[in-house]
């Protein structure tokens, strides 16, 4: 098997990865196109108009409900009770809820520094030895 | 009238415009079309045939473009043709205006360019 074969099977992949209706309609007319064309503009070109095309034609499908239920199943169509919002918005919190305490648990809060509390602890008996040198008998710097 | 149809014409992308251009001459099948856009662009632009078909199926759907069915006389082979419509051809005359408005504004601003130094 030659290499143009080999980069026309791969061609013939990427027509079949387009949407049903688009191939259906131009595939054959892409593939003779591109038997034609291959030699002058280069495999690697071609094969990546080709993937480029497939993803323009999904980007591009209509994805209306119809179509979608096909793909990923029904989806709801009618609107949104206000019960059913109401139970969603409570939901959301609490899980938003559970994911905070979750962080703040498995994550330390920095803790206060214990020389802080000394020198808090020396200021205050700098005061007591300045207001009753004769009690008070720790030097104050 | 006309030229306030053509204030409000969106520039069509380069593909768009070639494959109208490619069209607006003769009928041609996808081949055609591809061989036209070499020829017209002087080979600087080349059209794939994924690009080619998704600009093909998007002016089909606008109605700018129509297609009908054709046997080669010399292979007898079916090919399907394409037509420019006489909406396509309103609208790539109205983006061709668009430009030459362009290139009017461009080329006095130049030669008031060139005046000054």
């Amino acid at each position: 098997m030659t290499w143009l074969h080999c980069a026309r099977r791969i061609y013939q992949l990427l027509l079949a990865l387009h949407p049903a209706a688009f191939r259906e309609r131009f595939a054959q007319e892409m593939l003779w196109v591109f038997d034609q064309t291959v030699a002058d503009t280069g495999v690697c070109r071609a094969l990546a108009d080709g993937i480029l095309s497939a993803t323009k034609q999904w980007a591009a499908n209509d994805m209306t409900p119809s179509v979608a239920d096909g793909m990923f199943g029904r989806l709801p169509t009618q609107s949104v009770s206000p019960q059913f919002l109401a139970q969603a918005v409570v939901l959301a919190a609490l899980v938003a809820l559970g994911f905070f305490k979750l962080l703040t648990q498995s994550v330390p809060l920095p803790q206060t520094p214990k020389h802080f509390e000394v020198r808090r602890a020396s200021w205050g008996l700098c005061d007591a030895r300045k207001r009753h040198p004769q009690r008070v008998a720790i030097p104050c710097e | 009238m006309a030229h306030a149809e053509n204030e409000t014409v969106t520039p069509l992308p380069a593909a768009t415009l070639y494959v109208l251009l490619a069209l607006a001459s003769e009928d041609r099948h996808g081949y055609g079309i591809i061989q036209e856009v070499s020829r017209l662009s002087s080979a600087t632009y080349r059209v794939g045939s994924g690009t080619l078909y998704d600009n093909l199926k998007k002016l089909l759907h606008l109605e700018w473009v129509e297609d009908y069915e054709e046997q080669e006389s010399g292979s007898g082979e079916t090919r399907r043709m394409y037509r420019i419509t006489d909406e396509g051809r309103r609208i790539l005359a109205a983006d061709v205006s668009r430009m030459k408005r362009i290139v009017r504004v461009a080329n006095r601003m130049l030669a008031d360019e060139g005046g000054k130094a």
